[in-house]
């Protein structure tokens, strides 16, 4: 009689916790899928923010204070380095910025010039924080941001687009997220591609074999001012098919972003990424 | 200690790798009973650094989901242990 009455309460208990657990998911699932999440998420970005920039703040300073204690000799190495790679950067800068300014000019004389208006934003939290590729930027809705704004960096390179707006910081969603798809054009013969987002800032196309593409070819965005996502790294023939499939990779690490630009003027139609 | 434990997780949220984060999670759901502060944290994560939806694991509210059902199996488990070390 005693172990029945144990058994029962024991049943009764493990019902309690099974109702306490749906409980809390469905508690969840208001927070983040309904309206309410969205006033949540700015109110929780709106606390977190102090945090972020006191932390860049602490990783500029501790970057400081290791490059005092750095041995003279690597010093001396390192700035040799830097040196030669600056001299073969400029070169190239200023045959780029000559192109650019002919290109600016003859669009301008044909009646289309290339109205961007950037805005620089500091990155606060690159995509190693959660498990999705996204960035956190400070500035938000008073900045005027609005979701779907491009982001780029250096102008050239689009890296993703605004996906919530809070009041002071913002969600950036890059386009190599997993699962993305962009339609892209691929090599000098400018190939339309589809682009699926392998995440970490890689890419995916497939296309048939035979196309005349090749390593380090890049890949933009089709618009009047060409944004390239990247360059190609490697091709993979797939063996007994006709398909190839190319491996996108942007030319720098997402996870160490410091300034990005935000395209004030360009909006994706709805954001998916997918344009 | 628990409190304590939960001012890290918040902090890690912010401010570590997701790595650490997860860590952190596991190790209290295994150290502290029905560790519901894991699923809390998850939530945390969603409401800050969540895009745009895309597909159904990047779904708003999957990561959570799967956090939840982690922490409900380490409960069963500990529940069964118990149930056969009496």
């Amino acid at each position: 009689m005693i172990t029945g009455f144990r058994h029962e309460r024991q049943k009764r208990a493990a019902q309690k916790r099974w109702l306490a657990y749906a409980a809390i998911f469905v508690v969840a699932l208001i927070f983040l899928r309904t309206p309410l999440s969205v006033a949540f998420s700015s109110f929780f970005a709106t606390l977190a923010r102090p945090f972020w920039v006191a932390e860049n703040s602490a990783l500029v300073w501790a970057k400081d204070v290791a490059q005092h204690f750095s041995l003279k000799q690597s010093l001396i190495r390192e700035n040799a380095r830097l040196n030669d790679a600056l001299d073969s950067v400029l070169l190239e800068a200023y045959s780029r910025e000559r192109l650019r300014a002919e290109n600016e000019e003859l669009k301008t004389a044909l009646g289309r010039a290339d109205e961007r208006e950037l805005l620089l934003a500091r990155v606060l939290a690159t995509p190693g924080r959660s498990p999705y590729d996204t960035l956190v930027i400070d500035v938000g809705s008073d900045h005027g941001l609005r979701e779907g704004m491009k982001v780029s960096i250096d102008g050239d390179f689009a890296v993703g687009a605004v996906s919530r707006v809070a009041k002071k910081s913002a969600v950036v969603e890059l386009f190599s997220s997993y699962g993305n798809e962009l339609s892209v054009t691929v090599g000098t013969s400018s190939l339309p591609a589809i682009a699926k987002g392998e995440g970490g800032g890689n890419f995916r196309i497939t296309l048939p074999k035979g196309v005349s593409i090749a390593v380090d070819d890049l890949v933009a965005i089709p618009s009047f001012a060409p944004q390239y996502i990247g360059a190609i790294e490697a091709i993979e023939h797939r063996e007994g098919g006709s398909l190839q499939d190319l491996y996108i990779r942007v030319p720098f690490n997402t996870h160490e972003l410091v300034w990005v630009f935000v395209d004030t003027l360009e909006e994706l139609d709805k954001f998916s990424a997918t344009e | 200690m628990r409190i304590v434990f939960n001012c890290v997780l918040i902090f890690s949220v912010i401010a570590l790798p997701l790595a650490l984060t997860l860590l952190f999670m596991a190790f209290g759901a295994l150290y502290f009973s029905r560790y519901i502060e894991a699923v809390a944290a998850a939530v945390f994560i969603e409401l800050l650094y969540h895009g745009a939806e895309v597909g159904l694991f990047g779904a708003m509210g999957s990561f959570t989901l799967l956090v939840l059902m982690l922490v409900m199996a380490v409960e069963f488990l500990r529940f069964f242990i118990r149930l056969r070390t009496r």
